[in-house]
Order: structure tokens, then C-alpha cells, then sequence
């Protein structure tokens, strides 16, 4: 690695903890007069200290909306370049995003287009999800013959009827409600807890300089 | 599919009843297999590979640089220091090459073998190279007919109720949500709001779930007008944005045909898409008034809002329990407005947590079923006649009057158009909604397809249970 590189290293590392702790205590601090009642101007200095994290999320949210650009400008650019090796399925999206686009400005921002084609399709392929997770539901027994298996079709079973809003399901629709508020609920509650630790873990890494996946 | 791409694997053999040899793929013991075969390398080996030209010239100068650093003819000094900004740190191992690749190497545990006979099984096992060998799946052939037979099921079933009216499957919701339910807090915040007060509304669900959520959409809308609440909508879904505007439009048609006003950027507001998702949703939570100032179509709105605090109300109408999450951790602890949410059976689980008032979300409604009696309840308050909307109406049949400019030239007379009927205004309109009717065929429609897929789960499960059983028997006598 020659010096400038080193140089680079050492400069995105540092850039990034500056940032990163600046939009932290930013965070952490703004926007809270209260925190501030020693102090005479303390709504001002509590909007001063909120300024550096709202203009580093706003530059972040231009940027993102930036990349929407440049993606769909490399979509483009790479189903151009396979139109070229005779792709059909290149030219089917480079003539639906033409088609999209002219239907837009000849219409005066007409968006009728979204819920005669994509509703139905996006509608029909959520269909065909149930119809796969009940064929892959019938055939548990079929790969896997253990307790787990059969409990997760229990548990499978007893959600679904549970569901049926039949007079005779009672008692089962009882016991449904349970599965779901206390089970699924502490599951749900565990994983939430699970994703934001792992996003506190993810985010000290980047501000210790462990994790530097933002240099690509 | 392209007839330039090899035919690698029917994803038939998954649900395929036995393997070739006639027993069942799971059945068969490790042990019996050489490691060879059983081996992760084994697997990638028989994978073919996609052509070359396929491949975006990016990939394939990637490929080229890949190939002639891994050739052993190059300058075998240079392979330590291929690690690219930490060669100081860590030093590369010299790459022993072998036949089969890197990946041969490897060596499995026993437990990793266990799970690559689980992952061939998942897969339909090894590839067969021969392709000519590999019979072609017909539409009848006998691997596939099970799942014709249950999506055939599935369709009567769902069909059933809107051909025949003998097949009324199990009782409508209720007519009303109890009083400790979430679902009747969301109402009650709704039905508190005054003429004029500001709502804001997450729009997070796109063409995927509109057959769900289009229904609760529909009447939350519908109650906001009728209350006289003004409504301003936002996604950090670029699609869910222009859907949302299609959804504001038939309700817009529907009053205006019944003499009403309705109008966009009047009485309700469609703000631009907010990228970046979470952060996006921080950023309206800190600089509400700048977004609140362009609408969807990048038009200034002219709203004076500063704050979220402003708002009388936060609804959101979510598809994904991600976007939920993002709400409640984003928005809500921003602000002191009270949020409630609509979604749909997916995301329920996990928004579960966040429903309490101290946890961010005061209220929840859940899919069809829940707009269902959401729509009976505005029902019942329209036969009361309790809408602020309904108690003020020859104001809103009225445009606000705007400034006349005195005219520089007298035009010309045009002839009289022929008289039209006006139509008498029709307050009921706001909360008319069409289709109860197809609405209750839709449950009825659920109902039966979910007692098919009942049927299907515990009919499939059964008969794999019991030819697993009777297989095992005769070869523990043979033992």
C-alpha cells in the first residue's frame, strides 16, 4: 500500500467517527430545552445543538435520492447493452419504461397504468405465495419426519382454524388468540430486541473504525 | 426459459416423490454415500455454469483478473500481497491448487454433512450432467399433479361464494369493535377530530397488498373527510406514492359526483416520496415544515406547518412490519401527536409490540376483516348523522372565492351551453361505501380458502406421515 492510500485509510476513518459522533450527540442532545435550564437562551442552544444531526440526515436523504437516479440509469444502460446481444426480456423493459413514460406526459401525470398492470400482477403473485405455502406446508412430513415438524404443524393448523369464523371453533379460536399474544408476541419482542442491539453493535463498529464498509 | 441458459435443475424435484433409485431422497443414509459425492465441492462441482457472454463486461474483466491471479504461472511472489489494505496485517496463504478446485479442500464435519444431505434433499440432489437424461416435466406428469390438484382446490373454493350464494361460509365480523379492542381506539381518535384539524398519514404499502389494504385505506380516508380532518400523505415508498394518489382519487370522484367538494391541495395533500427509508422518516420527523412544503408532484402546498406537533392525528397504513418499526422509532418519539396504524395479517406479529400508548402505536386495525367492521361502524354514525361534515355542508358545496381580475378586453358572447341537472349534494357520500355486498363475498371467499388449505396441510401431512411409517416397518423386519 503506498502512503497516499494509507493517508486515505486514515482520513475516511476519521472523517467517519467525526461524523458519526457529531450526528450521535446531535441525536442525543438536541432539541431538549430541558437538558439546557442552566442556561439563559436554552430553546436556542438546544436547536443549535439538533442543527448538525437535521443537516446530516437531510444530506444523506439527497443522496439517496441521487442513487434512485443513478440506479435506474444503470438499469437502462445494462438492458441497453444486453438489447444489443438481442435480450427479448432487455427489450420488453426498455419498451415498458418508454411506454410508462410517454403514457405519463400524453396523459397529464395519468397513473391508471399502476392499477391496471402492476395491481393485478403484484396481486397475483402474493397468490400464488399462499398456494406455495400451502402446497410446502402439505409436504413437511415429507423431508422431515421429527417433533418440531409436527409441532410446527400444529401450530400451523391451529393459527388457520383459528382464524375460521366458524361458531364450532370457539375454543380453538381461544387458544389461537393465546398463540398469537403470548408466543409470537415474546418471538416478535426477541427478535426487535435482536435487531437493535445488532444495530447498536453495527454502529459502534463503524464509529470505532472496526467496521469500514463505507469505503467499498 | 432463454434457451441460452443450460438446463441445470427442475425446481420439480423438490416436490418430487422419490429419487430415481425409488426411495425416498431423505431416507437414504449418509453413510451409504461417498464423501466424495456428499461433499459441498461435490454439489458446486455438478453445477453448471452459466455462458461466459452472459456475464456484463464489468464481471468479466472482474473474471480475467481473477483467473490470471489465480494462475500459477504468475510471479508467485506477489500472491501474499493480494489483500488489499491490510497486508501488513494479515498475510494471504500461498492457494494450493488442487483437481477440484479450492473448494475440494474443505473438509465437513459431520454434522456439515448432515446438513449438505439436508440442503440435497431441499434441491433435488445432484445434478445430471447428461441432460438428455433428465425427463422433461409435462404439465400432467406425475410429479406435478399434486399441486394442480391443490391450487385447483384452492380456486374452487375461493370461487364458490361468488357464484353460488349457497356457500355463506361462517359469520360476518362484528358489527362493532369492543371497547378494550386497539382497533376501536383507532376509530375513537378518528371520530375525535374536529372540522380543519391536520392529519398525517403514512402511506407504506405498494401494489402488493393494495387487495388487502386498499379496503381499510378506503374507509380511514373516507372517516378523516367525513370528520372535516385534512389529510396529508407521505410514503418513503416511491410506488406506494402514486398509489396512494390513485386511491385519493376515487374517493375524490366519488364525492364530487354526489355534488361535494373534494380537492387536492385543499382539502387533503400528497407530499412527495421520502427516500431513505428510516432516515428518511427521521428526517420528517426533524424537518417537517421543508417537506411539508412540496407536494408529490414537486409543487409548492403553501401549508405553514412547522412541526409534527401540529398534527391532530398520525394514522399509518403499513404493509411491512419493517415499516411499522420504522414509524414507531422514527416518528412517534418525535412528536407528541398520538399515532395509530392499519396493516395487514403479515405484518401483525411484529407490530404487536409497538401497540400501546407508551410504546408509540395507540391503536391497531388488521386486514379485511377488521375494514370490514370499520365500515359497518361509520355505517351506523352516517344513520346517526353525527359527521361534522354532515352538519356543515352548504359550506363545503361552496368554493373558497378568489380574487377577479378586472377584464382588459371584452370577449366575445359564446353560445349558452344547454342547462344540466346540478346534482343535489349528497352528504352521505363521504362514508357511502360501494360494495358491501362484495365485501362480505371477499371473507366468505377467505373463509372457504383458508378450510381448503386446512384441508390440504393435514391431508398432504397425513399421507406422508403414514407412507413413512409403513415404509419403515418392512425394513425394520428385514433387520
Amino acid at each position: 500500500m503506498s502512503r497516499g492510500q494509507r493517508l486515505g485509510v486514515v482520513l475516511a476513518a476519521v472523517i467517519a467517527f467525526a461524523v458519526g459522533m457529531t450526528a450521535l450527540f446531535s441525536l442525543l442532545l438536541g432539541d431538549n430545552p430541558e437538558l439546557y435550564g442552566f442556561i439563559a437562551n436554552a430553546e436556542t442552544v438546544a436547536v443549535l445543538v439538533a442543527l448538525p444531526a437535521s443537516v446530516l440526515v437531510r444530506l444523506v436523504t439527497i443522496t439517496i435520492a441521487f442513487t434512485v437516479i443513478i440506479g435506474m440509469s444503470n438499469l437502462l444502460y445494462v438492458h441497453l447493452g444486453r438489447l444489443a446481444r438481442r435480450r427479448f426480456y432487455s427489450l420488453v423493459l426498455i419498451l415498458s419504461f418508454a411506454g410508462t413514460i410517454y403514457w405519463y406526459a400524453a396523459n397529464r401525470g395519468d397513473t391508471s397504468l399502476l392499477e391496471a398492470v402492476q395491481v393485478p400482477i403484484e396481486s397475483s403473485l402474493a397468490s400464488l405465495l399462499f398456494l406455495s405455502l400451502v402446497y410446502g406446508g402439505a409436504t413437511v412430513l415429507r423431508k422431515r419426519r421429527d417433533g418440531w415438524s409436527l409441532l410446527f404443524i400444529a401450530v400451523v393448523l391451529a393459527v388457520l382454524l383459528g382464524t375460521l369464523p366458524l361458531a364450532n371453533l370457539a375454543p380453538l379460536r381461544q387458544w389461537s388468540n393465546w398463540l398469537m399474544t403470548v408466543p409470537v408476541s415474546a418471538g416478535a419482542r426477541g427478535m426487535l430486541l435482536g435487531i437493535a442491539l445488532a444495530t447498536v453493535v453495527t454502529g459502534l463498529r463503524v464509529l470505532l473504525g472496526q467496521d469500514r464498509s463505507y469505503r467499498g | 426459459m432463454s434457451s441460452d441458459f443450460r438446463r441445470r435443475d427442475d425446481d420439480d424435484d423438490f416436490f418430487a416423490d422419490q429419487s430415481a433409485d425409488g426411495r425416498a431422497g431423505s431416507s437414504r443414509p449418509a453413510s451409504e454415500r461417498s464423501s466424495d459425492e456428499s461433499s459441498l465441492a461435490a454439489i458446486i462441482r455438478q453445477q453448471g455454469d452459466r455462458p461466459i457472454e452472459e456475464l456484463d463486461s464489468r464481471l468479466q474483466a472482474l473474471r480475467a483478473k481473477a483467473l490470471s491471479a489465480a494462475d500459477p504461472e504468475t510471479d508467485s511472489a506477489a500472491a501474499p500481497q493480494t489483500l488489499y489494505d491490510v497486508d501488513d496485517v494479515l498475510v494471504a496463504p500461498e492457494i494450493v491448487h488442487k483437481p477440484g478446485g479450492v473448494i475440494s479442500a474443505a473438509a465437513l464435519s459431520k454434522a456439515q454433512k448432515k446438513q449438505v444431505e439436508l440442503l440435497k434433499d431441499i434441491v433435488g440432489g445432484p445434478l445430471e450432467t447428461d441432460s438428455s437424461a433428465v425427463p422433461r416435466r409435462t404439465l400432467l406428469s406425475a410429479p406435478t399433479w399434486p399441486r394442480l390438484l391443490a391450487a385447483l382446490v384452492i380456486f374452487l373454493a375461493v370461487s364458490l361464494p361468488f357464484v353460488s350464494s349457497d356457500f355463506d361460509a361462517g359469520d360476518l365480523p362484528p358489527p362493532a369493535f369492543g371497547d378494550d379492542d386497539p382497533a376501536y381506539h383507532v376509530f375513537t381518535s378518528i371520530e375525535g377530530l374536529a372540522e380543519g384539524d391536520w392529519v398525517l398519514v403514512g402511506f407504506e404499502y405498494g401494489p402488493t397488498a393494495a387487495g388487502e389494504l386498499d379496503a381499510l385505506a378506503n374507509v380511514l380516508l373516507r372517516h378523516l373527510f367525513a370528520q372535516g380532518a385534512k389529510p396529508i400523505v407521505v410514503s418513503s415508498n416511491p410506488v406506494a406514492v402514486v398509489h396512494a394518489r390513485n386511491v385519493l382519487n376515487d374517493i375524490r370522484r366519488s364525492v364530487q359526483s354526489a355534488g361535494l367538494r373534494l380537492e387536492a391541495g385543499q382539502d387533503y395533500y400528497l407530499l412527495r416520496y421520502l427516500t431513505g427509508g428510516a432516515l428518511g422518516l427521521r428526517d420528517l420527523s426533524q424537518n417537517f415544515d421543508s417537506i411539508a412544503n412540496v407536494s408529490a408532484k414537486g409543487h409548492l402546498t403553501g401549508l405553514n406547518l412547522t412541526s409534527l406537533d401540529e398534527m391532530d392525528l398520525m394514522l399509518l397504513i403499513a404493509e411491512r412490519a419493517e415499516d411499522i418499526r420504522n414509524w414507531a422509532e422514527q416518528v412517534a418519539p418525535a412528536t407528541n401527536t398520538e399515532l395509530v396504524a392499519a396493516a395487514g395479517y403479515a405484518a401483525q406479529p411484529l407490530a404487536e409490540p409497538y401497540v400501546s400508548q407508551s410504546a408509540g402505536i395507540a391503536g391497531l386495525l388488521v386486514g379485511i376483516r377488521d375494514a370490514y367492521t370499520y365500515g359497518e361502524m361509520l355505517q351506523e354514525r352516517l344513520s346517526q348523522g353525527t359527521f361534522a361534515v354532515l352538519n356543515v355542508l352548504p359550506s363545503i358545496g361552496t368554493p373558497p372565492p378568489t380574487v377577479t381580475l378586472p377584464p382588459n378586453t371584452t370577449p366575445q358572447p359564446t353560445a349558452t351551453a344547454q342547462p344540466t341537472a346540478t346534482a343535489t349534494p349528497n352528504p352521505a357520500a363521504y362514508v357511502q361505501l360501494r360494495d358491501r355486498r362484495q365485501e362480505a363475498l371477499r371473507l366468505d371467499a377467505m373463509t372457504l380458502g383458508t378450510m381448503a388449505a386446512v384441508l390440504i396441510i393435514l391431508f398432504g401431512n397425513l399421507y406422508f406421515g403414514l407412507r413413512a411409517l409403513l415404509r419403515r416397518r418392512p425394513e425394520s423386519k428385514s433387520q
